[in-house]
């Protein structure tokens, strides 16, 4: 696939990076000369120094070929300008990168009549995303397949609890569990089980359950499930907008209290939000965040615009292991810095938009055997999880789990038939109109085929 | 510094060199000449040592930046010149060391310097590896590794650190499929040329030979005369090829894309042919009573510009004869070079207008200290630091020139041979002035001034930054 990327600023270099390293050939477009030359000295592909909503600069970045363009500037407007004139000159698929929270309620007409395939709000999709984890406060990350109704999570095994030691195989029967457990991280390595795998001491692992066996699980190997009362949100960012949104939503008899700095943006959330108690005040300063009881909150989620504050006050609501604390990082190379220490969850934006970006081009392989639905990168992008909906028969259907030859690092976690979750078995088989959940390692899947060897 | 990528690099790069090897052994099997078991000779040890070097220092250390693409490319081509000179050396065609090393670097840097009195002594094998040389050299060895094995990012700083021209431009997203998308149309043009100079009455053996050394701008020869030995047809078909190596293969790119529009457009180009076409009419109007006839005049002028501009080397007659003022025209012409992206070497025309343009614009704020000017380039505004990097690049292009004069000036010859002698192999062309000019040869100089040559070469055809970036402590330091 070739690929036009419009803005290579952190969204646009992200999901340049990810493209390349999943095989498309890319095309960046920016204005800055410096900025191209810095990213394009580090990723492999072109780059075009211009204004990507200039109709010559497109056809300089060879639109009349390109499978996709992406336009992911910081200005909404250039972005749908882009996506408008990049659909006049060529066949190619638009994606804009939308986040304006006015700009919302009509973003259904813009697309229509522009002809823009996809809008991408990376704010929107992180506060989704913070608000999955939010629903199992346990997790370090947490991922839905099958419209929410079946989870893989990550989570880090308590010192002290009962399943260390334990083989897969046993670990079910044992704890009454039925859980999946698809990766497991050791130190710096990921493996991917079988049965005789055991579970050891500083372990991170990766399974996957529905909703029910989940709070099971988290029973039998240790930790309380208890859903989230208080919420205390550090930054107003449109992230926060966002998930006060998608939190009242779920339950409204909640407590949330947001601090913010800006004495403008303060009053504009409170005149929105009336039942949100909303604190202007730096956070960092004195005594304010346990004055407001940080000590007794729930959760605690850092979304200002500084990476170091995020952190630093993560780890400080973290200290006394009640609270679930939520980081949001904009650096990746933070991300990999402060893997060691105990910030609770990290979101990374513009991990989250090249995810989607990467689900959205593989999806359009047109091989015609599945559609990928969902698409996340998990353990810093090295194992990915899948979904995928079958739409016609293949190699890969109607033959016995037991007796198809999967490539290795491969781990079907679930399929969804008829409304309802079944847990695999050598003895399934996957059919027409299956979604099915896979995890892997180590492997590009564009179709769900690519899983036999 | 990671060492063990680079050296896995080199050892994939040995490999691929003694694969090369199999084509002049099969040479010698045709012409039945014993001289072929000397390349199996070296060529199997050079497989396994390659092999050998690829498995134990294959890692999964994916840091790979610039400081590592310049000592891979500078390292590999050390290590590329010494194990091509072997051949030469134990077969005792070329009995010293010093010398097969000479002119194997001459080949592989695309120069065409010889030490060699008498060519014809050479059985063909060896002919033929030694122009082959100029093949493989032209668009460069690593860039035919990253054409044939499949890499991640890191190959884009060999790229950068190997290929010719003040910045590469790529010709489409991916580095691999840049290089090969390269060598297609530097190897279709290749037999294009062999082709046609064997249909224009040339044996097949020189056409073949003496196609490898058009295309990679080289300049060795296989008879005892030269290019003096073909007909006027063939000599005029070289000159034309050789213009043809020396533009810039983006525009062949741009062609074949069928953007010819785009590609005729091109700044470069049209400033390159300029060059061409002023300076075959000076040299005509300095040189046409020496002649019997002005179109006798014109065939030399022509043949004698193109071979010098393009850094190739051939010569048709001896124009050490010529009026002083058409000689310096031709050694400024080395200097100048062609086409950045091409196969030839010198400054490169890019580079000179861009240096050209600057000193006027600097001329420009010296009346008008506050006046904001930018320099374009193919229509497009050259930046700062572009520019720095030329000007820098021009600077020490001139302090290694003079220092290279000083060194050979120890051997006590002409003002012209020394000065010419280092411009030209600085600047991979491989033809002279005066006891160097198209009679001479460079056997008269003694062992270091050799030495300096190979250095001198070495760093012409990397375009300085590699060779210097190998020897400094900075790029060290950075270890573990």
């Amino acid at each position: 696939m070739k690929v036009i990327i419009v803005g290579c600023g952190k969204v646009g270099s992200t999901i340049a990076r990810s493209l390349v390293s999943e095989n498309h050939d890319v095309i960046l477009v920016d204005k800055s000369q410096s900025l191209v030359d810095a990213v394009s000295s580090d990723i492999d592909c072109m780059a075009v120094v211009g204004n990507g909503a200039i109709q010559s600069v497109l056809i300089e970045a060879q639109i009349e070929t390109a499978d996709f363009l992406i336009a992911c500037t910081s200005s909404d407007e250039i972005n749908i300008l882009t996506c408008f004139l990049a659909r006049k000159t060529s066949k190619c698929r638009t994606v804009a990168r939308i986040r304006n929270l006015e700009y919302a309620k009509q973003i259904e007409y813009i697309m229509k009549e522009l002809d823009i395939s996809l809008t991408i709000n990376p704010e929107l999709e992180t506060a989704r995303e913070i608000a999955r984890i939010l629903r199992y406060p346990k997790s370090i990350s947490s991922d839905t397949f099958f419209n929410g109704r079946f989870n893989s999570l990550m989570i880090s095994i308590p010192d002290d609890s009962k399943i260390i030691g334990m083989k897969l195989k046993d670990a079910n029967i044992l704890l009454h569990s039925n859980v999946l457990v698809c990766a497991i991280e050791r130190g710096d390595e990921i493996i991917i089980p079988n049965g005789n795998s055991e579970i050891k001491k500083g372990d991170k692992i990766l399974f996957v359950a529905d909703h029910n066996n989940v709070v099971s699980f988290f029973k039998a190997i240790g930790y309380e499930y208890k859903s989230l009362k208080s919420y205390m949100i550090i930054g107003a960012s449109r992230i926060t907008y966002y998930l006060i949104d998608i939190l009242n939503k779920y339950n409204s008899n909640i407590n949330i209290k947001v601090f913010d700095k800006d004495i403008k943006i303060c009053e504009d959330l409170a005149s929105k939000y009336p039942n949100v108690s909303v604190i202007n005040a730096d956070a960092t300063e004195g005594n304010i965040l346990h004055q407001e009881g940080i000590d007794d909150t729930d959760a605690f989620i850092t979304l200002t615009g500084i990476d170091e504050e995020n952190i630093i006050l993560a780890l400080l609501a973290n200290n006394n292991g009640k609270t679930k604390s939520i980081a949001k990082v904009n650096h990746m190379n933070f991300v990999y810095a402060i893997r060691k220490l105990d910030v609770g969850s990290i979101v990374n934006p513009e991990r989250v938009a090249a995810n989607l970006i990467s689900s959205y081009v593989r999806a359009a392989n047109d091989s015609g055997e599945s559609n990928i639905e969902t698409l996340y990168k998990l353990f810093d992008g090295r194992v990915e999880a899948l979904g995928f909906k079958i739409t016609s028969k293949s190699k890969a259907t109607d033959v016995k789990l037991k007796d198809l030859n999967l490539k290795s690092n491969v781990v079907i976690a679930g399929i969804y038939r008829k409304g309802a979750v079944i847990r695999p078995t050598g003895y399934d088989e996957l059919k027409v109109g299956d979604s099915v959940a896979i995890i892997t390692k180590d492997n590009v899947l564009n179709d769900i085929v690519d899983i036999v060897a | 510094m990671n060492i063990k990528k680079v050296i896995s690099f080199i050892g994939i790069m040995m490999m691929i060199e003694s694969i090369l090897m199999i084509l002049p052994f099969i040479v010698s099997i045709i012409y039945k000449e014993s001289d072929g078991k000397y390349f199996s000779y070296v060529g199997l040890p050079l497989l396994v040592i390659g092999f050998l070097l690829y498995k134990f220092f294959k890692t999964d250390d994916d840091k790979f930046y610039s400081a590592e693409g310049f000592v891979t490319v500078s390292i590999g081509w050390i290590v590329l010149s010494v194990c091509g000179a072997l051949p030469f050396c134990i077969s005792k065609a070329i009995p010293n060391f010093i010398d097969s090393l000479f002119e194997t670097v001459s080949g592989f840097t695309t120069t065409g310097a010889t030490i060699l009195t008498d060519v014809t002594q050479l059985s063909n094998c060896m002919l033929f590896w030694r122009s082959f040389t100029h093949f493989v050299g032209g668009m460069g060895v690593l860039v035919l590794m990253l054409a044939i094995i499949p890499t991640k990012s890191e190959n884009m700083h060999i790229m950068k650190a190997e290929s010719p021209g003040p910045k590469v431009g790529k010709l489409v997203s991916k580095v691999s499929d840049t290089a090969r998308t390269l060598y297609l149309i530097y190897v279709v043009l290749t037999i294009i040329t062999i082709l046609s100079y064997k249909l224009s009455g040339m044996p097949l053996f020189d056409s073949i030979c003496i196609g490898f050394g058009t295309a990679g701008t080289g300049g060795f020869v296989v008879t005892k005369n030269g290019c003096a030995d073909y007909n006027t047809f063939s000599q005029t078909l070289i000159g034309i090829y050789m213009l043809i190596f020396g533009v810039n293969f983006n525009i062949y790119y741009l062609i074949l894309i069928k953007k010819i529009k785009d590609a005729l457009c091109s700044e470069e180009l049209r400033v390159y042919l300029g060059i061409v076409f002023m300076s075959i009419v000076l040299i005509v109007f300095n040189i046409y009573n020496l002649y019997n006839s002005i179109g006798e005049s014109i065939h030399n002028a022509f043949f004698h510009v193109s071979s010098i501009i393009t850094t190739t080397g051939y010569a048709i007659s001896d124009y050490t004869i010529w009026h002083d003022f058409s000689q310096v025209m031709l050694l400024l012409l080395m200097i100048c070079g062609a086409c950045a992206g091409s196969t030839a070497g010198g400054l490169k025309v890019s580079r000179v207008v861009i240096s050209v343009k600057s000193a006027i614009n600097e001329l420009y704020m010296q009346l008008h200290p506050n006046s904001v000017k930018v320099i374009t380039f193919e229509d497009k505004v050259v930046d700062k630091n572009t520019k720095n990097t030329v000007m820098s690049y021009v600077i020490i292009y001139i302090l290694i020139c003079l220092l290279g004069i000083l060194l050979i000036s120890l051997d006590d010859f002409d003002f012209t041979t020394t000065v010419s002698s280092v411009i030209e192999t600085f600047n991979n062309v491989g033809l002279g002035l005066s006891k160097i000019g198209p009679k001479g040869n460079f056997s008269i100089f003694n062992q270091f001034s050799k030495v300096v040559f190979v250095i001198l070469m070495l760093t012409g055809r990397l375009e300085i930054f590699p060779m210097i970036i190998l020897f400094s402590k900075n790029t060290w330091k950075r270890s573990t």
